[in-house]
């Protein structure tokens, strides 16, 4: 009697103990009920997207913009960057944003997604918005972790080569995932091209070509592979890679939303720009910028803190609907104008110089000196199609790419006759926790990028 | 799953039960009945003891005591038995007694005073209970007639000073406003950092929900306890005691024990009280000179540096205006209790109607309460008891704090020479306040409310209803073995209205209201057996005895929160959603569930030998996945060493007991801190510009949360052992008891900043380290007893040491994080520190530039100047440091309690209770704002002159004090506003007579207890402030207070009526 009740009571312990862990997981246990923890491949995209909107027209544009003379910080801390002083915790915002949430990590997860259900077009869409946002990430700042990124608790920094070589490889993936027709990408969360599969496709083709040309210093037979693809790229500047803004509150431009809120005044137009247009004669002058308080136009330079110099244009680039391009058919121009340069056709570099400048002319409905007659010859081409193409990419984050490769434009000023920054610093969050990232000491504004010797 | 689980366990018991008792024998001997009488006095004094327990061990017989010490034992079967006479805080008496058949047999008893309360039965937790004087831990026993005699209803307040390193500060002197509670200082950074509130067996709710550095201070949820009803307050002080509840009691267990009935007659006893309350302290305002700037009046101009006011000007007190009248508590409770050897019951009813002295209507408490238990024999190895208590607490709010609504902060701000009523303007019947002193616009904010307007127009109500109990079955299949199931439930519904009326400065002033609902639900299995060893043990060795109890757990905590914003009165007044021009909602919810195993062995070796032994495995949805289980330990031994053969006798000195305990319990990390998931929302720039990601162009929009999944969490773990003596003297008249801790909180839980390149920026992690260390000693000596004169005296003191050890090299975590101060937790510092602009001071290597532009290093240019001495400036005026600074400590040297209690002729009684903070740094951050806007007294002196103590340039240099001054660094360094907040405070004093009269009994009740007493009467501080028992918000923080809301004293009638 007395053992059999003893008995029970242990059993009824072990009944217990058995059945223990799942008495604690499964559910609202864990998972927070608080947070959505299943989310369609769409809300993911969507976010993605306007991410990758901020990542091209926020901070990062403008510090590229301010440093390729374009705009000017002519006020508050803005001025201060635009003397080339900057702190690393400057950069943290901005990086979070590449890897985060609506970053390279949901990213993934869209792809994972998209992987289980076996949208193969899906997967093309992810892998060419990692392919832009890592891409731009290592253009920036040089060496980036990732290849152990979001894998990682303590990701290694990869060289800046092996990042391209590894995109370079994720977009020509992109493009037969989207080739294969498998599967479908919902039309109104694609904010860039409502779902269109061959656009994506385009720009899968105008990023390798982008990417390509970047290397070109380093490696000449990238002058090739890049007029390849570029050739495959965006067809027309209709189906331009750029971003969806509206006059809606939340919607709206990022370049409005600067001037528009207390940091008006922090940027005004470069000074090195508006007088190259000036001289230039260009009509663009007037489409790209506004007009001092005094009705001229005018720009700062580095450190001048002319905050007087007007802002940008408030109907065009300045306005809250306007949407930044971000790969286009013009920069395709302009890559296969640089390549058949560098493989030696000067004359058709130049004629294909003029046909990106008439479909600008048609574009913004002006008329634009052309190239084909003018007898240029040898680095004079060159020099040409880079002026035209840093003027053409107003705004864009490519054309500090390409002054780093080219040296192009020749800036005429700089801060004190300080060198122009390089690179930006690496988040010091990042650094911080992560051991593997260098200090500003050894890795700063001025070092130069793997893909930039000279 | 819950189901599926406390089914299980019941399954499980009922399947047992049915068992054994199909196989035995049911029911009692039959024969004819004897019966046990007699009565129970003091010794000494010949007073009778009301409420002993007389019981016949080993049996279900036994009796209280009457109103007249008179006990009766009924229905006892004829036979020798132990009688066993036990009173809390006497000795008790065990003797054999024989009762023949139809035997009435008589036995009185004198029971001589214990100080040290030997003999009293203290819960140790998860069912387990032991005898004091074989205790290894220390665990202090609050007596229920301590409590009432606070004439506090929160039983959390009653605790103020009783018990040696349990603090407890209060947040404002409103009704029902919450009241915090710590025990032996604080170990965590972000947890919670109160005991664990335990009603008989059963985890309860104390949360204080909705408390920040604004809007209302608001109930803890355990004050909706009636008092009245607990028997005795044991605390688990840290780990050493309170391990066997592992992973939530880190902070301490408190455990209540509700009133039971007991055999005999029918108890029945009505209390009756009025209070009249007052604000005891205020803060100090000019009235000399008027609104303005620069000796000139300007009309609606935020600060007073206005003109010098004509003598006959009138002006109005806005530091008593808000609360200049006396509010009053209606207590009454009515109680009955009763039952025979087979069946008990309890029943009371409380309802506490409470209006404080402060102005308007939202300073109004009402609690309704009720609870019946009972218990029911039903085999001679089954017993039932059911156990519901139900509260209904109606409570109304007045805005604090730093809020512009905050009925101190725009009363103290107003300038003197405005008048703050009437607080609508005669002619256009709108809200005016002496920043829009004539209103014409309704829709208009006022930029500080008008406090009047503030108190009687805003709505702050909470309606809580709460039912909360326990269903227990005792079975004992076996002599030596008992077995326990408690099944208890914590149901709450806690229903807010928030109404910022339209023209309050709140939104603009359009208007907005908040509805709250909170609905919180605990469910507590509970089951264990327990083995008494003694029969096995003797064989072994006569001297060895003991038992062992082996437990299981399962605890279930379901929380919701549902948040409805209401923007914009579409008509003004009518305080309902409908009328409200947009409508936001917002839910949280969460579950927790905690599983237990626990063990506990307790062996008594050669009756001076005491050592137990325990062991508990807690699992929790809230740790990690790799971390699902951990093991909480515990041991404890207490040596009887005035037993010990060769001990020497000393005369006088008859009782000493050395104890030793380590245990260690842990703190659950905030649920969710394991998982991730997506949210929804805007991607924003870091100067400018935002898109939202959330919804864009009709898409909605999720992306992941920034932080990251921690599988790996565990959690926090304190540490700690305990050493200590316990001596009695004299008979045990004169006690004296004496224990040093120390602990060491470890993995306690922060958030980290991981590197972003993982896709998430934090992570919770485990990894600071907390030390707390410190001193308790309790005294009594009960000096005189005699029928005529008596005296008690009680003396607790104690200090706490606490030191943040470790951050993992991590910045400081703040937890106040204002311009003027934060408080922090930091490496190398006491949590809670305070940091701060102080002035530039010598021996900090400070460069400073002086006016023509040369950088000196001062410690350099002025090597004379002691370290610590201010720097004064080339104009006369030391000047603020640019850097922040560790300023001071909130957390108080020691504190102390003494207690007298005065015993005339049996019937007169006057106790007091006097309590001391010393040290613990309050930041006067009232007085900070109150100097920059010239309302302050200390202002008065503008326009005089000093000479700043320091040295400098500018030293000896008398310079005036003028409105720059005291707007500029004058008000901008904190450091001057840290003030010493120790305190004397003689917390209650209390004279009662027990009247016993003919013209009582012929009411037919035994006697009356009348008792005039004075809570929190006076206070002696340096303190400038209001009563510097206060603080900001239930954060970490401590020791904060700007534009706290005044504390209050009372004095109280009672009338106790006893049938």
């Amino acid at each position: 009697m007395k053992k059999i009740f003893i008995l029970l009571i242990f059993l009824s312990f072990v009944v217990m103990w058995t059945s223990c862990e799942k008495n604690l997981t499964g559910g609202k246990l864990d998972n927070n009920p608080n947070m959505a923890t299943d989310v369609p491949m769409e809300s993911l995209l969507s976010a993605i997207e306007v991410n990758s909107f901020v990542y091209n027209e926020n901070f990062n544009a403008w510090l590229v913009s301010i440093w390729m003379q374009q705009m000017s910080g002519t006020a508050m801390t803005f001025e201060n960057y635009g003397r080339y002083e900057v702190m690393e915790d400057l950069f943290d915002p901005e990086w979070r944003r590449a890897y985060r949430g609506a970053g390279l990590v949901d990213i993934k997860k869209l792809h994972e997604a998209a992987v289980e259900t076996g949208n193969k077009k899906m997967q093309g869409v992810a892998k060419i918005l990692e392919a832009f946002i890592m891409g731009a990430t290592a253009s920036l700042y040089g060496d980036i972790p990732y290849s152990e990124a979001i894998v990682e608790d303590i990701p290694k920094l990869d060289k800046m080569s092996d990042v391209f070589s590894a995109l370079q490889t994720l977009l020509d993936g992109a493009i037969a995932d989207l080739v294969s027709g498998e599967g479908y990408v919902a039309s109104d969360a694609d904010h860039y091209y409502g779902g269109d599969a061959n656009k994506w496709i385009a720009v899968a083709h105008s990023l390798k070509a982008r990417y390509y040309l970047e290397w070109a210093e380093v490696e000449a037979g990238n002058y090739s592979l890049a007029i390849a693809e570029a050739d495959q790229g965006i067809a027309s500047s209709a189906d331009n890679f750029k971003a969806k803004h509206s006059d809606t509150d939340g919607e709206d431009n990022c370049w409005y939303q600067l001037e528009a809120g207390s940091r008006a005044g922090n940027v005004s137009a470069g000074k090195f720009l508006v007088e190259l247009l000036k001289s230039r004669n260009d009509p663009r002058l007037e489409i790209y910028y506004d007009k001092d308080s005094e009705g001229n136009y005018t720009g700062s330079d580095p450190g001048d803190g002319n905050s007087s110099a007007g802002f940008l244009n408030p109907d065009t680039y300045g306005s809250k609907a306007w949407s930044s391009e971000f790969i286009s058919w013009e920069e395709m121009q302009f890559i296969s104008a640089e390549c058949q340069y560098a493989n030696g056709d000067a004359a058709g570099a130049l004629s294909t110089l003029d046909g990106v400048l008439a479909g600008i002319e048609g574009k913004f409905n002006i008329t634009l000196t052309r190239y084909s007659d003018t007898g240029l010859t040898g680095e004079q081409v060159l020099e040409a199609i880079m002026m035209e193409k840093y003027i053409a990419m107003f705004l864009n984050m490519v054309v500090w790419s390409d002054w780093k490769r080219t040296n192009y434009p020749v800036f005429t000023t700089t801060y004190s006759d300080r060198p122009m920054p390089r690179r930006f610093l690496y988040s010091m969050q990042e650094r911080n926790s992560n051991p593997n990232i260098p200090a500003p000491s050894s890795v700063g504004i001025y070092t130069r990028n793997e893909n930039d010797p000279n | 799953m819950i189901k599926m689980n406390s089914l299980k366990a019941f399954i499980a018991f009922a399947a047992i039960i049915l068992m054994i008792v199909a196989t035995s024998s049911v029911g009692f001997a039959q024969g004819i009945y004897g019966k046990i009488k007699g009565d129970v006095v003091e010794e000494g004094t010949d007073m009778p003891l009301i409420g002993t327990n007389v019981s016949l061990v080993g049996t279900t017989l036994g009796a209280a005591t009457d109103r007249d010490g008179h006990f009766e034992i009924r229905s006892v079967p004829p036979g020798t038995y132990t009688i066993q006479v036990r009173f809390m805080g006497y000795k008790s008496i065990k003797q054999e007694i024989t009762v023949g058949a139809s035997q009435e047999v008589v036995a009185d008893f004198e029971l001589k005073v214990d100080v040290l309360k030997l003999d009293e039965i203290v819960v140790t937790g998860m069912g387990g209970t032991q005898i004091k004087e074989k205790l290894g831990v220390k665990i202090a026993s609050v007596k229920a007639a301590d409590l009432v005699s606070s004439d506090e209803n929160n039983i959390v307040a009653a605790m103020s000073g009783k018990i040696a390193n349990v603090e407890i500060t209060a947040f404002s002197g409103e009704p029902g406003a919450t009241k915090f509670i710590r025990i032996r200082g604080q170990n965590t950074i972000s947890g919670n950092t109160e005991p664990l509130f335990i009603v008989d067996g059963v985890p309860v709710d104390n949360s204080t929900r909705g408390i920040s550095n604004g809007g209302t201070v608001q109930a803890n949820r355990i004050s909706d306890l009636n008092p009245e009803d607990i028997a005795s307050m044991d605390v688990l002080k840290g780990a050493a005691a309170a391990a066997i509840y592992g992973s939530r009691a880190a902070n301490g267990v408190v455990l209540i024990t509700t009133k039971s009935g007991k055999p005999g007659r029918t108890n029945i006893s009505y209390k009756t009280s009025y209070s009249w309350d007052t604000v005891n302290r205020t803060v100090p305002l000019q009235t000399k000179y008027g609104q303005g700037d620069t000796y000139q009046y300007k009309k609606n101009y935020i600060r007073t540096w206005g003109d010098t006011l004509e003598p006959g000007t009138p002006t109005y007190d806005h530091s008593m205006e808000m609360w200049d009248q006396t509010g009053h508590i209606t207590d009454n409770n009515l109680t009955i209790s009763g039952g025979n050897n087979l069946t008990t019951y309890y029943a009371s009813l409380g309802l506490i109607n409470q209006d404080g002295p402060f102005v308007g209507n939202s300073d109004k408490y009402k609690k309704y309460s009720f609870r019946i238990k009972g218990s029911h024999v039903v085999s001679d190895k089954l017993k039932v008891t059911g156990n519901l208590a139900f509260a209904k607490v109606k409570s109304n709010y007045l805005m604090s704090r730093s809020n512009v609504a905050g009925v101190p902060l725009g009363a103290f701000r107003c300038p003197p020479d405005f008048n703050n009523l009437p607080y609508l303007d005669p002619e256009t019947g709108l809200h005016r306040s002496f920043r829009y002193s004539e209103p014409t616009v309704l829709r208009k904010t006022r930029r500080y409310d008008n406090p009047f307007f503030s108190a009687y127009e805003k709505v702050n109500e909470s309606k809580v209803g709460r039912a909360y109990g326990n269903f227990t079955l005792q079975y004992d299949p076996l002599e030596w073995i008992n077995i326990n199931y408690t099944l208890g439930s914590d149901y709450s519904d806690d229903d807010r209205i928030q109404v910022n009326p339209v023209s309050s400065t709140a939104n603009s002033g359009d208007g907005s209201m908040t509805r709250h609902n909170y609905i919180y639900h605990e469910v507590d299995n509970n089951l264990v057996a327990t083995f008494a060893l003694e029969k096995y043990l003797s064989k072994v060795s006569d001297n060895l005895s003991g038992n062992f109890m082996a437990g299981y757990n399962f605890n279930r905590r379901e929380y919701k929160h549902l948040t409805t914003y209401g923007d914009i009165f579409i008509t003004p007044g009518y305080n309902q959603l409908d009328n409200m021009v947009t409508i936001t909602a917002n839910e949280y919810e969460s579950l927790i569930h905690t599983e237990s195993f626990f063990g506990q062995a307790t062996f008594d070796l050669f009756d001076q030998l005491y050592v137990t032994g325990a062991l508990r495995n807690d699992g929790s949805s809230t740790f990690g996945a790799n971390e699902r289980r951990h093991w909480f330990p515990k041991f404890s031994a207490a040596w009887e060493f005035t037993k010990f053969g060769k001990m020497p006798k000393i005369p006088y000195f008859n009782f000493g007991k050395l104890r030793f305990a380590y245990g260690e319990a842990g703190a659950q990390p905030g649920v969710y801190s394991t998982t991730t998931g997506y949210i929804s929302g805007t991607k924003s720039g870091y100067w400018a510009g935002s898109l939202n990601a959330g919804s864009y162009d009709g898409v909605g929009g999720f992306f992941s949360s920034t932080t990251a999944p921690a599988l790996d969490l565990r959690p926090e773990r304190t540490k700690e052992y305990e050493i200590g003596a316990s001596l009695g003297f004299w008979d045990s008249r004169i006690g004296f008891d004496l224990t040093y801790y120390k602990s060491r909180s470890e993995d306690v839980l922060f958030s980290i900043g991981i590197p972003p390149s993982t896709g998430y920026t934090q992570r919770t992690a485990n990894g600071a380290i907390i030390e707390n260390k410190g001193w308790e000693i309790e005294f009594d000596i009960n000096p005189v007893k005699s029928k005529t004169f008596s005296w008690d005296l009680g003396l607790v003191w104690a200090t706490n040491e606490n030191l943040c050890v470790d951050m993992m090299g991590a910045d400081m975590i703040t937890y106040l994080s204002w311009s003027m101060l934060s408080s922090v937790a930091a490496e190398g510092y006491p949590l809670g520190q305070f940091y701060g602009r102080d002035f530039i001071r010598f021996g900090r290597g400070i460069n400073y530039t002086l006016d023509n532009g040369t950088t000196i290093n001062i410690d350099e240019a002025y090597p004379d100047a002691p370290d610590g001495a201010i720097f004064i400036n080339e104009d006369g005026y030391p000047v603020a440091d640019a850097q922040f600074r560790f300023l001071k400590d909130p957390n108080p040297d020691w504190t102390a309690g003494i207690r007298n209690e005065f015993t005339f002729m049996g019937k007169f009684k006057l106790s007091t209770f006097i309590d001391i903070k010393q040290g613990g740094y309050v930041w006067n951050g009232t007085r900070q704002k109150l100097i920059n806007f010239g309302t302050h007294e200390d202002t008065k002196d503008r326009g005089t002159t000093k000479v700043f103590e320091g040295n400098g340039p500018g030293a000896g240099t008398e310079v005036e004090l003028d409105q720059n001054w005291y707007k500029g660094d004058g008000s901008n360094v904190t450091e001057p506003f840290i003030e010493d907040g120790s305190y004397v405070r003689l917390r209650e004093i209390a004279l009662s007579y027990n009247l016993k009269h003919k013209f009582v009994s012929y009411f037919g009740l035994s006697d009356i207890d009348i008792r005039l007493s004075g809570r929190n009467l006076h206070l002696w501080t340096d303190y400038t402030g209001i009563d510097p028992e206060t603080n900001l918000n239930n954060t970490n923080g401590r020791g904060m207070d700007y534009f706290n809301m005044p504390n209050t004293k009372s004095y109280v009638l009672t009338l106790r009526f006893n049938y």
